[in-house]
């Protein structure tokens, strides 16, 4: 986000104050945390890239701006900032930084700083200061030169502002006999601790030996840029939902998954504590104190919790939580992993229920063909079940690749770091394990002699093409499973997953960073399940159709004319395994969209044509219910589209828009072109969805409560597979509904069209 | 012997039946047998006018049989009549040059024995 700058102003020799309008951009701040500065015209400049960190010397919760200061250095970044004058606006992220002045400040504080680490200390006491907090704080400040000491003044000053602070300070290294004189008792104190990591580390040591324990030592890990940084660059696109927080449990980092689970978008949760967030009332305070103190001892913890979205919809998840260690071994963090599992949940529950009523249903009617219903359910059952363990096998496989014990180096997912010309610069233990390359030995040897990468199709990539090369000639990230690792002097290969991504934070030199895990299980479990489905599916529906056959032979009066009664019992199972058939047939579908496994085979389309036929296969329930059906569809140029996909898209929309459109009713169906998209739009004034149940309407199996008393029998899938289709092939959909007024839908596909891809299977 | 004479390949022994049934009511003379194996024994014998074959079988499947008919060069017509609903299997199915794919739970018993007369006819 951009922020305007309010005034400049220089405060003491060498130190300078900035002030940013913050305005109500959603921006949450506490006075001594970080935000980052962007300066975009110093890419090329400033070796150090065109971001910094700076803390907040003002809380903007009652200003409504923000006060920066740094201290004046040779870089060009100082530069460029004094050449901004009041009135522009510069590139504001944030917040980052962990050091929040305590509220309530029950022992008394001991800060410790070295050299420029006194930056975030002297935010939170100018903050102090004018807001005529006394906080007891001593600092310990060692600066090794003079250009240091000009931080003096201003301390000086606040000192005497604020008579509970003192400062005490040295010019040499912070060591022992520094600390011992200048405390007279150590314990009974918090110790916030900022500087460089070397400063920090040793700090730490010495606060161990003077017996002071880890929890009564704060630190600041989580300022570094480039931690968060590579966290991104690891954990962005994983699919399982992942946060990172400090030791206080306020969060420092989410991915995009995480967001997507909860609801929240990392700009608002940054800086707050979990719990807060995510705590339901559905789990129990002490849960968490648990979970906090067992990961503090350094154990991991998974736990099927719980939890609340953004919008207090409850969600189950399955969670892994684990400490998060510094070279030392010290404990600075938590991460999390979550999967959301309540659609899995969900299901289990709804299909229960539908073999439930299918059987309540022919126990009624018929027993002559009630063994056949069984056996139907019994494969229903199965391939459920099957296909319920198979889920839960591949889970735990990714699950088991995305453990971590400590940060890179146990991480049991492979990562190495390559430069430009190939050479192994970092690898960690796991990827040394699959490669079979030796953590010293092999470093700065070339990838590429050893291994080759192979594409799906077995062919050996050549150099340009290699996920490497990409990355480095376009500087953007590659996620692939399509690639096979070659050995090259045995042929040794495996399948995997990568990540591969630019790094250019080490130096400025060109790397790439790869996580990458083998994925031969998952492979193979997706192949079997995908053949199992079909199989099961054909077993499901052997059954079924001799229930369709010996029903209309019965009706026929091939084997001797029913009784109007008799006739209208038959009729009843006919249809319920007419029903079921089309349930086996959509559940085949979903298993395949979930494999991700379908087929994309686009070609020239009339997309107009397709809608018109798409329309004239309901035309005979308009005409039953008399809906006056209006159409504006402009001429749309000719699309690369896969016409059966997008036909099973349309399908669902109108067929709900029908059904849902009361007798006499009215759907309007516009097609245009809106800027590089394809838009369709139909609207109906039929029922509309519960608006608290609006954020459940493409969720599998969900029916709305109205949608289930105007029709009792449908599979809840439709628009499930319309939002999987459309998110296969670049497009989105969304509604707008009110109850008891109508629903309109929305579709958008880009007109450039559909993308090729290769699947295992085509939907039906 | 002016009757027409059908045989039925499948194995599950009430469609096996609803079918016979039927096409005989039709005036065929049908027979029925449950696998790939005693299908081409029965065709090694008598001569048939049209064949209804089913894909999955234990013994010898459909597959199996369309690829022996080929070899034996029996030109019977054939209709199959499956529940395997993937694309790639009916194409496999078609480069036999089979006369009908019909998935079993989509089409009424009627409708087959219109597409057999149709053939017949």
């Amino acid at each position: 986000m951009k922020l305007p700058i309010l005034s400049r102003k220089e405060i003491a020799n060498g130190i300078f104050e900035m002030s940013l309008g913050i305005e109500n951009r959603g921006f949450s701040f506490l006075a001594g945390q970080y935000i980052r500065l962007v300066l975009p015209t110093l890419v090329k400049e400033d070796t150090n890239g065109s971001a910094r960190l700076f803390s907040i010397a003002s809380s903007p919760n009652d200003k409504k701006k923000i006060d920066i200061i740094f201290r004046a250095s040779q870089s060009g970044y100082k530069e460029t900032l004094l050449t901004i004058t009041p009135g522009s606006e510069v590139e504001v992220e944030g917040p980052w930084g962990t050091f929040v002045l305590p509220k309530k400040n029950k022992k008394e504080l001991i800060f410790i700083a070295g050299g420029t680490g006194i930056s975030p200390f002297l935010s939170m006491l100018r903050f102090a200061s004018e807001e005529g907090l006394q906080i007891d704080v001593l600092l310990l400040y060692a600066c090794r030169s003079k250009e240091d000491s000009i931080y003096h003044r201003e301390l000086e000053k606040l000192q005497k502002k604020i008579p509970t602070f003192r400062f005490i300070h040295t010019f040499a290294k912070i060591n022992k006999e520094f600390i011992k004189s200048s405390l007279q008792i150590v314990n009974g104190f918090n110790y916030y601790i900022s500087g460089p990591s070397s400063m920090i580390d040793a700090t730490i040591i010495i606060l161990n030996k003077l017996g002071v324990i880890m929890e009564s030592i704060y630190f600041e890990e989580w300022s570094e840029l480039s931690f968060r940084h590579i966290l991104g660059k690891l954990f962005n696109d994983h699919p399982s939902g992942i946060a990172a927080t400090d030791l206080h449990g306020y969060l420092r980092y989410v991915n995009k998954s995480w967001e997507h689970l909860t609801g929240w978008s990392s700009q608002e949760v940054i800086g707050i504590r979990t719990p807060r967030i995510l705590k339901s009332e559905k789990m129990e305070s002490q849960f968490y104190t648990e979970m906090w103190n067992g990961t503090l001892k350094g154990s991991t913890i998974r736990k099927e919790m719980i939890d609340k979205r953004k919008d207090n919809t409850i969600y189950y998840s399955d969670e892994i939580f684990l400490p998060i260690k510094n070279l030392s071994g010290g404990i600075f963090g938590h991460l999390s992993f979550q999967n959301d599992i309540t659609e899995r949940k969900h299901l289990e529950k709804k299909v229960s229920g539908y073999t439930k009523n299918l059987e309540v249903l022919v126990a009624e009617k018929t027993n002559e063909l009630k063994v056949k219903i069984d056996d139907a359910e019994m494969s229903a059952k199965a391939l459920l079940n099957l296909a319920e363990d198979l889920e839960f096998e591949k889970i735990k496989t990714v699950r088991e690749k995305t453990k971590l014990e400590t940060f890179f180096e146990n991480i049991d997912q492979g990562i190495f770091v390559v430069d430009k010309d190939s050479k192994i610069k970092f690898i960690n233990k796991e990827a040394a394990r699959l490669l079979g390359l030796n953590e010293l030995n092999d470093m700065n040897k070339k990838f590429f002699d050893l291994w080759d990468v192979k594409n799906a199709d077995g062919t050996i990539l050549k150099p340009g093409e290699r996920p490497i090369s990409r990355v480095i000639e376009t500087g953007k990230k590659i996620q692939s499973n399509e690639y096979t690792y070659c050995r090259k002097n045995d042929g040794k290969k495996f399948p995997v997953n990568i990540i591969a991504a630019p790094l250019t934070i080490v130096d400025s030199s060109e790397r790439v960073i790869v996580l990458f895990r083998d994925i031969t299980e998952e492979k193979k479990i997706d192949k079997a399940k995908s053949e199992f489905v079909s199989l099961a599916s054909h077993q499901l529906r052997t059954p079924l159709s001799t229930i369709n056959w010996y029903s209309e032979v019965l009706l026929n009066g091939d084997v001797g004319k029913l009784k109007k009664e008799q006739e209208k019992y038959v009729e009843t199972v006919y249809h319920a395994s007419k029903r079921m058939g089309d349930l086996v047939n959509a559940l085949l579908n979903v298993s395949r969209l979930e494999l991700g496994t379908f087929t994309v085979k686009p070609e020239e389309t009339d997309v107009r044509a397709l809608l018109k036929s798409t329309l004239a296969e309901h035309k005979q329930q308009i005409e039953l219910k008399s809906i006056q059906c209006t159409t504006r569809l402009s001429k749309i140029p000719l699309m690369m589209i896969d016409q059966k996909l997008l036909h099973m898209v349309f399908q669902n929309i109108i067929n709900n828009a029908v059904k849902y459109t009361p007798i006499k009713g009215r759907i309007v169906i516009k097609l245009a072109i809106q800027k590089k998209d394809l838009l369709l739009r139909i609207q109906d004034n039929g029922c509309g969805i519960p608006t608290e149940q609006q954020d459940q309407v493409f969720t599998k199996l969900f029916r709305a409560d109205n949608a289930r008393k105007i029709d009792p029998d449908g599979t809840g899938l439709g628009l499930y597979i319309a939002k999987s289709i459309l998110d296969r092939v670049g497009g989105k959909i969304w509604f707008e509904s009110e109850k008891n007024k109508g629903t309109t839908f929305f579709v958008i596909l880009p007109i450039v069209g559909m993308r090729k891809k290769k699947g295992l299977k085509n939907l039906i | 012997m002016n009757e027409k004479k059908i045989l039925v390949i499948e194995d599950e022994q009430t469609l096996a039946n609803v079918l016979e049934f039927k096409l005989s009511h039709e005036g065929y003379i049908v027979k029925s047998v449950n696998n790939g194996v005693t299908a081409l024994e029965v065709l090694a014998e008598e001569k048939f006018d049209l064949i209804l074959l089913d894909l999955i079988m234990p013994i010898m499947d459909g597959f199996q049989v369309l690829e022996e008919l080929k070899q034996r060069k029996i030109s019977t017509p054939v209709i199959v009549l499956t529940n395997l609903n993937q694309a790639e299997d009916k194409k496999r199915v078609m480069a036999f040059g089979v006369k009908g794919f019909f998935i079993k739970t989509n089409i009424s018993v009627f409708e087959i024995v219109d597409h057999a007369k149709r053939l017949l006819a």
